[in-house]
């Protein structure tokens, strides 16, 4: 009888050079499976509120209790003023890009567990990057958010930076690289500012808001000061499933929640394929 | 089935990690040890005590993969995993063992033609936008602003000597500057 089980493997890729352009063009446009559609995840700016204390943060985190009686969330915060200080000691001691990314994801994580403490009460706690990966399915199932520390696990393999040595992937880009890959439902930024302006609209009066913008015109008008992380621009466009995040003003933590439920009440800045 | 490049990205990982650990069980006769990415911090250790370790080659990005610009294959794999040590520690070489000569204008396997390139610079090397490369080509973008990783050598690992010739600084295959 004839073994139809045989050894050989028919595979799309076996013999090919994966760094041929036809054969990486392989796939585009097929469905991508979505691992957790019904989960939002926010990110609160540790410059915006944590590093200004209890008055800045407590109201947020208020919010946060009140939307995680209805929602799963994933919360993730970033390193803040003890980033940029890091970053200004390191820098001075010639330190690499990549050993910046590493010692940055401390700060964040130092973050993340101030949330986590506040957070407590609601089952909320922080996780480090190694474990929430693979185990934020069931951590969701079991709890009604996570904290996540913001900084992806780049560390020491953190790509050059194009202008300077300060790493490119923070915790912006770490949160919406997760929702990409989880395929979750909303991804807000939470900072101190009501969004994207031409300018920055703490130092000039004239700045305009731009409330809705498609990335590739938003990389054409060559901002000077942007309030997520430059390389978001890059890692936005060639998103399938987190087609769009928007951009909120916290310190009317109400906006957080409107921005959960789909209403536009910030920046949103999109790719081709959004819809909306 | 659908799986996100992230997802794609992990997997990828494994069988990194699966090829690292057999080269260690050739190697192990010389003590060289294998490191996960927790364990760069012992690199210095064991380069000082024996000359060398061995790791797998991918980024540990896992779900942080990003999207390549076109289809869903993660764009930062083995050969950009190892680029950027060698741009974090200031490697003296970033050598890739490859069973072709270097770089040609088409993949030598499927087109006779080809023809062999010994010597670009990153900026050519991506005006040239070739359909096909023997190198991850984030690897040549991030070389546009490399501190330390400044140029690259691929060599024909088929050739015995080619190795030790690349160790000791000389032109055996094909060189990859930033500028």
């Amino acid at each position: 009888m004839e073994n139809k089980h045989h050894n050989h493997i028919d595979s799309l890729y076996m013999r090919e050079s994966l760094l041929d352009k036809k054969v990486m063009a392989i796939g585009e446009g097929s469905s991508t499976f979505k691992m957790l559609p019904y989960v939002h995840i926010v990110k609160i700016g540790a410059s915006s509120f944590i590093d200004k204390g209890r008055e800045a943060t407590y109201p947020v985190v208020d919010k946060m209790r009140e939307i995680l009686k209805k929602e799963k969330l994933v919360i993730s915060t970033g390193g803040g003023a003890r980033s940029k200080h890091l970053f200004s000691v390191a820098l001075d001691l010639g330190m690499p890009t990549g050993v910046l990314a590493q010692l940055a994801g401390e700060d964040a994580l130092g973050n993340a567990h101030i949330l986590g403490t506040l957070l407590s009460p609601e089952g909320v706690i922080a996780i480090p990057p190694e474990s929430i990966g693979h185990l934020l399915p069931l951590f969701l199932q079991a709890a009604p958010g996570v904290i996540y520390a913001g900084m992806p696990p780049y560390s020491i393999w953190e790509h050059p930076s194009k202008k300077g040595n300060i790493p490119s992937h923070r915790t912006d880009s770490g949160a919406i690289i997760l929702a990409e890959t989880f395929g979750f439902k909303t991804v807000t930024l939470v900072k101190d500012v009501d969004g994207l302006y031409d300018k920055d609209p703490k130092e000039f009066k004239d700045a305009k808001f731009i409330d809705k913008i498609n990335v590739n015109e938003l990389e054409k008008m060559n901002l000077k000061t942007l309030p997520f992380n430059r390389v978001v621009i890059d890692i936005l466009r060639n998103n399938k499933s987190c087609t769009h995040f928007q951009v909120v003003n916290g310190n009317n933590p109400d906006l957080i929640e409107d921005s959960i439920n789909g209403k536009h009440v910030g920046s949103i800045i999109h790719n081709d394929l959004y819809e909306g | 089935m659908g799986m996100p490049t992230g997802v794609l990205g992990l997997l990828g990982t494994f069988v990194s990690i699966q090829n690292a650990k057999m080269i260690h069980y050739l190697l192990a006769d010389h003590g060289i040890p294998y490191i996960e990415p927790g364990g760069f911090s012992q690199l210095p250790l064991y380069l000082k005590e024996r000359n060398a370790a061995i790791f797998f080659g991918m980024p540990p990005y896992t779900y942080w993969q990003r999207n390549p610009e076109i289809g869903k294959i993660p764009p930062y794999r083995t050969d950009t995993g190892c680029y950027l040590i060698s741009e974090t520690y200031g490697t003296k070489n970033m050598i890739y063992i490859k069973d072709e000569k270097g770089l040609y204008t088409n993949d030598p396997k499927k087109d006779k033609n080809a023809k062999f390139i010994p010597k670009i610079t990153a900026g050519e090397l991506m005006e040239r936008d070739l359909d096909d490369v023997v190198v991850e080509r984030s690897v040549i973008e991030m070389m546009t602003s490399a501190k330390n990783g400044r140029q690259i050598q691929i060599i024909n690992g088929m050739e015995k000597g080619n190795l030790t010739k690349a160790l000791n600084g000389e032109h055996v295959g094909t060189i990859i500057t930033s500028n």
